[in-house]
């Protein structure tokens, strides 16, 4: 079981968020997909995340399998898990669909988990950017370097192409730049 | 645009919820101008745990090796709290963790 493969990895941050997403991802029948920071954690593997991010619809059914799971539903679709180690980690459903393209990941012979895939993360992380504020600069900035030699650059280019051109106002091509340019003066691109 | 499938169909299926039939598919694609043909298989990519790690691994010493350390939660936290998040929980939360 998913849930007590988590309780075994204290020790493991990375490998503990990978079982307890999978636990719910049960739960769930196998909808969700790791986004957010725990999927950058899976590209740096050094970013702590505060919580677990996944994208699916829930419906009450889904709520009552997760809590029969042992999650606590705090709140919507807001859910809480305690370790046995005290350890306590947030799980959170903060949109339906990704936005973008999944992977997988081969947890064990009959576990698998989805996950956004890095480029699309790394669009997540851009659109992030637009705001302008120095931490979501930064975190850009590291996920791209981390990744930089297994990303498909050309794909990010021309989806950042087809986004500006749906949403011109939005300054992503502008983020994109920024973010590149740093980039490039810590590693060949 | 009319499909001849129900909006709560269309709505299960849009949240993974069911399955539709091929002649459901059919009906949708045709709103499209599209058909069964159209469709493109998207290959996913599968990796092992073991290459994940691997990946990230090699991501955290990429960044040491520029002087890019470890990302900051609490930086990440007062984030949230500028665009009025209530963050207490994830604070609680990291607490509980090394």
């Amino acid at each position: 079981m998913a849930l007590d493969q988590a309780q075994t990895l204290g020790e493991d941050a990375m490998l503990r968020i990978l079982w307890l997403a999978k636990a719910a991802d049960y739960g769930i029948k196998d909808r969700a997909v790791l986004v957010g920071g725990a999927a950058v954690n899976l590209h740096t593997g050094s970013y702590r995340p505060t919580d677990v991010d996944m994208c699916a619809f829930l419906d009450a059914s889904d709520r009552q399998a997760l809590v029969e799971l042992g999650f606590t539903n705090s709140q919507g679709d807001h859910f809480e898990y305690q370790f046995e180690d005290g350890e306590l980690w947030l799980l959170e459903f903060p949109d339906s669909q990704v936005d973008g393209d999944v992977s997988m990941i081969q947890l064990s012979a009959e576990d698998t988990l989805s996950v956004i895939r890095l480029e699309s993360l790394i669009v997540d992380r851009l659109l992030q950017a637009t705001d302008g504020t120095r931490n979501t600069f930064e975190e850009a900035v590291r996920l791209c370097v981390a990744a930089h030699r297994t990303t498909d650059w050309n794909w990010v280019g021309a989806e950042i192409g087809r986004r500006d051109s749906l949403e011109p106002g939005l300054g992503l091509s502008d983020a994109h730049d920024r973010v590149l340019h740093e980039v490039r003066s810590l590693v060949d691109l | 645009m009319r499909t001849g499938v129900s909006r709560a169909q269309i709505s299960l299926i849009e949240n993974g919820k069911a399955d539709p039939r091929i002649s459901t598919l059919v009906k949708i694609l045709a709103c499209y101008g599209s058909g069964l043909a159209d469709l493109e298989p998207n290959p996913v990519e599968v990796v092992s745990v073991a290459e994940v790690m691997a990946g990230a691994a090699r991501g955290a010493q990429l960044l040491e090796a520029v002087g890019l350390g470890p990302s900051d939660p609490q930086a990440r936290l007062e984030w949230k709290e500028q665009r009025q998040i209530d963050v207490g929980i994830e604070r609680a939360a990291l607490a509980t963790r090394s």
